[in-house]
């Protein structure tokens, strides 16, 4: 998993993210490898529109190798990564606000013939999505950076410059949410 | 808290039982303790649950777009057009608005207009932006001709 691997190796990135920032262009284009597909995920999990998601990667990504000079190395890089990913979101969706809310379920791509587990799995799947989506914005991103992103309470508090009782507030009431949701549609 | 909290404050923990200030004492350890992180992580029925939702591979060419140094295509369209009639509307604005209310409404609703058309596609975007252009440009070539005498009235 591509989130532990960077994890595990923090001493790796910080000396890959000081290579990058001197201009090396293999340190650039590794970063950019670990990174764009992470921030193009997160961006879909939260905005739940692929055309949306990859041009917010795209973007945020640009801005971050062109910027990497201004990032703070006592900060850890994931929470910077993802608050200026975040943000970009939210910016996302403000501009499409009078768009009817994108639907999460049915934008992946190509659901080809499967067989009898797959198509379970992806009942399974919508069903997943659809709750997520049923959740406020605030619930969802929290959600999102703690199960998906494997970022811990205290890193999620500094990506979303939130207190960090805030953060656990809402990730408890997320969870407490999603049992709900997913719980009702298990009932006959 | 620099040594582990009981399994038993862990499970509080995850099930939300704990107050503010031990949470957060908590939290703040779990930052540095893989071993107690990874229990709650386990422990925790959403991440099995959440797995199922897979998001999509990015195609390939976002990497390629990224590595270039490219910034979005629609995103750079958006933003010279953007310019270009915010500045239209702006110096009609500047020009005619101030004397004429009915102009000052359509800049109005014209900024509303554009602010709606972002989310649009590229070719509704260009050809909304067109017309409120030639739109806007005409209503203040109008005003210009039918107010000369009110602006020269004003100080
Ligand atoms: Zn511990």
């Amino acid at each position: 998993m591509r989130a532990l691997e960077i994890l595990e190796h923090p001493d790796d990135e910080a000396r890959l993210i000081a290579r990058a920032a001197d201009g090396d262009p293999s340190a650039r284009d590794a970063l950019a490898s670990r990174w764009t597909p992470r921030i193009y995920r997160f961006a879909w999990r939260l905005l739940g529109h692929d055309q949306d998601a990859q041009e917010v990667a795209q973007d945020v990504m640009v801005r971050i190798l062109g910027s990497l000079d201004r990032y703070d190395p006592s900060r850890k890089f994931s929470t910077w990564v993802y608050a200026i990913a975040r943000n970009a979101c939210i910016d996302e969706q403000r501009r499409r606000i009078r768009r009817p809310s994108a639907p999460l379920v049915g934008e992946r791509p190509d659901p080809a013939p499967s067989p009898v587990m797959r198509v379970f799995e992806a009942r399974r799947a919508d069903r997943v999505r659809e709750a997520l989506d049923a959740l406020p914005a605030k619930y969802r991103e929290v959600l999102v950076l703690y199960h998906f992103e494997h970022l811990k309470y205290v890193e999620i508090a500094e990506a979303l410059d939130l207190p960090l009782g805030t953060v656990m507030n809402r990730i408890f009431r997320a969870r407490r949410r999603m049992r709900d949701l997913l719980g009702e549609e298990d009932a006959p | 808290m620099s040594r582990c909290p009981s399994r038993g404050t862990l499970d509080a923990f995850a099930d939300g039982q704990l107050g503010d200030h031990e949470a957060a004492q908590v939290a703040t350890h779990l930052d540095h303790c893989p071993m107690c992180e990874g229990y709650l992580r386990q422990l925790d029925p959403l991440d099995d649950v959440l797995a199922a939702l897979d998001a999509p591979e990015p195609p390939p060419d976002l990497l390629a777009a990224v590595r270039a140094g490219r910034r979005p295509r629609r995103r750079l369209a958006l933003r010279i057009g953007m310019a270009a009639i915010g500045f239209a509307l702006v110096s009609a604005g500047i020009s005619s608005a101030a004397s004429d209310p009915a102009i000052a409404a359509w800049v109005r609703l014209a900024l509303v207009l554009l602010d709606d058309v972002t989310a649009r596609p590229v070719v509704l975007r260009a050809a909304v932006g067109g017309v409120l252009i030639v739109s806007t440009a005409a209503l203040a070539l109008a005003a210009r001709r039918l107010a000369p005498v009110r602006r020269g009235a004003l100080p």
